[in-house]
């Protein structure tokens, strides 16, 4: 099945993540990860509308990334069907990508895609 | 096309990603010394794990009715599988398409081992990725348990060694006078001490020597020249041969040869060949250009020798021969190789006791999102408590200082210059002048950097060979005591009390795995 969005999400794609909530450094994971956004997967979310600074070392040494976001969903607990574990956490867009970032998170993207794109 | 590689290039859980967002239907296989196993997707769902030790548990399950408490079982039997295959570092993985679920494996009937509508991969990925960070913090904090025991350590400095550094003693044959001459004086230039041997017969002559004076050496040797008895072209081997028996296969080998069939590759690995190197071709007319193209091919050699002596070779999971000679520090690197089966009082302590062997100062650094910042210390003449003191509060960014970043992305040993690689200014380099970096891996990652240099008589770093070898053994149980500490989790999970001989099959697979 292709994905039609415009900046296409990458769903089980999964990155550690070191986030900063108003002074406060927590750990989570992003996942569904987009150029426009990402679901942080983190313990205890945050509220509707909290903005944060988001760090994470990209795979295969490609680099950082650093972005300011705000978050636009709130998931404290979900369960879809019996073989769907909870994925507790928000869904967060990416307001400001710090200088390089949005290159390497396409190059990264891209690149994911294109090792994909192999399996035909 | 097949997605297929190694998992050295492309880990598993990023394998994994790769298939479940393709959403394919199809079978990934993994291959390693250490474990095998498959996992079979439909549109991009996990639907049937093994692993190694996985499927004899799996197995009782294909008598039991379908129902709810089977299909949990599935599941569970689906993340013990991945968690197995995830720990792998080394291997060959291998993704074949196919147009429908499959129904068998290796002959083997697996449908009753489907997990009807699979697992959701997104939250199995992310369950996956938090577990290896749990057990990634849980080895680190044995590591970090150094600050404590830095606070309680008495004042007792560790004595500095004043052992002599070990040099690498080669024995090289080679039936062609050239080879000899040439390799053997770009060796000594480089530091060995070389012994040449021109035929099998002379080598095996000069091992008896070598044993009887108990000098250890690494054996560099060519495979094509007559064997003593001249019943055979493969003399090579014949002192190989000699070489495992006299060391009781702990000597250390390696080929030189300017071509390898896979069967002579293959007996070559048998033999316990560490190493193959490609030298020139001697069909070259002119002399010089031989020479120039060996002269090259020497150097290649040394670095490669320093590797296979240093541990960097994987497959080098003992002591090297090379160290044999200087009983007391092998001795001294046996003794704390075993107490790390049991790491008490912390590894950090055993990792500064063994870097007290080999140069004046040892910094331990923790490694922690971009940053590197120290907690443990030895110095020589000082306490481990001052030490620590000393370097309490010193953290490096790793994307700024190169050699730092180097060690923990490349995920090799770095050296560095005080003058070009100048580490920031709060660092007091007394009067050293270069330092070396290495790192502690743990599944793959370096949790920890240490630092070696000399600050007090200036001097260069020497072969840090032995220390090397610790390491990576330090980062073995760490991740040893992560995943016994994961298998007891697993275990206090699963093991619910109806589940009869299931649970039983489980707990013996899981002792086993223990032991």
């Amino acid at each position: 099945m292709k994905e039609h969005r415009k900046t296409p999400r990458f769903g089980p794609l999964v990155i550690k993540t070191q986030v900063n909530i108003y002074g406060n450094k927590r750990e989570g994971f992003l996942t569904n990860l987009s150029r426009a956004g990402a679901f942080l997967a983190i313990d205890d979310p945050p509220s509707d509308g909290a903005h944060l600074d988001v760090w994470a070392l990209l795979p295969w040494r490609l680099g950082e990334l650093r972005a300011h976001a705000r978050v636009v969903w709130r998931n404290e607990q979900e369960k879809r069907d019996d073989t769907t574990a909870e994925i507790v956490g928000v869904g967060i867009t990416f307001t400001e990508l710090e200088q390089g970032s949005a290159e390497l998170l396409k190059l990264y993207l891209t690149r994911f895609a294109e090792l994909a794109a192999q399996v035909e | 096309m097949a997605l297929t590689g190694r998992l050295e290039d492309l880990n598993l859980l990023e394998i994994l990603q790769i298939i479940a967002f393709s959403k394919k239907t199809g079978t990934l296989k993994v291959e390693s010394t250490l474990a095998r196993g498959a996992v079979l997707f439909q549109d991009g769902v996990v639907l049937c794990a093994f692993s190694t030790s996985a499927t004899p548990i799996v197995s009782p399950l294909a008598g039991m009715t379908l129902n709810e408490s089977r299909a949990l079982l599935l599941q569970n039997e689906i993340r013990i599988a991945l968690r197995e295959l995830i720990a792998l570092r080394e291997g060959e993985f291998e993704f074949t398409l196919t147009s429908e679920p499959p129904t068998h494996f290796e002959g083997m009937d697996i449908s009753r081992f489907l997990v009807a509508g699979g697992v959701d991969p997104q939250a199995l990925m992310l369950e996956l990725a938090r577990e290896l960070d749990t057990a990634r913090k849980d080895s680190t904090s044995l590591l970090e348990s150094a600050e404590e025991m830095a606070k309680h350590v008495d004042s007792e400095p560790i004595a500095a060694s004043t052992l002599e550094r070990p040099e690498i003693t080669v024995l090289l044959v080679d039936d062609e006078p050239k080879v000899l001459d040439i390799v053997g004086t770009e060796l000594k230039r480089s530091g060995c001490r070389v012994i040449a041997a021109s035929s099998a017969k002379e080598a095996l002559d000069q091992l008896n020597k070598l044993v009887d004076s108990e000098t250890a050496a690494v054996l560099v040797t060519d495979v094509a020249m007559p064997s003593s008895s001249g019943d055979s072209f493969e003399g090579g081997f014949e002192v190989i041969r000699k070489l495992e028996e006299i060391t009781k296969g702990r000597g250390l080998a390696m080929l030189i040869t300017e071509s390898l069939s896979s069967e002579a590759r293959a007996r070559a690995r048998k033999l316990g060949v560490r190493k193959v190197a490609f030298k020139p071709a001697l069909t070259k007319l002119d002399d010089d250009e031989y020479a120039a193209d060996l002269e090259s091919f020497t150097r290649i050699l040394v670095h490669e020798l320093h590797q296979l002596v240093a541990g960097a070779d994987k497959s080098a999971d003992q002591p090297s021969f090379a160290e044999l000679n200087d009983d007391v520090l092998f001795d001294f690197l046996k003794t704390m190789t075993e107490q790390l089966r049991n790491p008490n009082p912390s590894i950090a302590k055993m990792v500064l006791r063994v870097g007290a062997k080999y140069c004046e100062r040892t910094v331990l650094f923790s490694v922690k999102g971009p940053r590197a910042h120290a907690f443990a210390a030895f110095l020589k003449g000082s306490s481990i408590k001052t030490a620590t003191e000393a370097v309490k509060g010193l953290a490096f960014d790793l994307q700024t200082v190169h050699p730092f970043a180097e060690v923990v992305y490349s995920r090799g040993v770095a050296s560095g210059s005080y003058d070009t690689n100048a580490l920031p200014s709060d660092f007091d380099r007394g009067r050293a002048k270069v330092y070396e970096l290495l790192p502690i891996l743990n599944n793959n990652e370096a949790v920890s950097v240490v630092l070696c240099d000399n600050p007090n008589s200036g001097g260069p770093v020497g072969n840090l060979a032995g220390l090397t070898l610790f390491l990576n053994q330090a980062g073995m149980a760490m991740e040893n005591a992560a995943l016994n500490e994961q298998l007891r989790s697993v275990e206090d999970r699963y093991s619910l009390d109806n589940q009869g001989p299931l649970t039983q099959e489980h707990s013996r697979v899981f002792r086993n795995r223990r032991q």
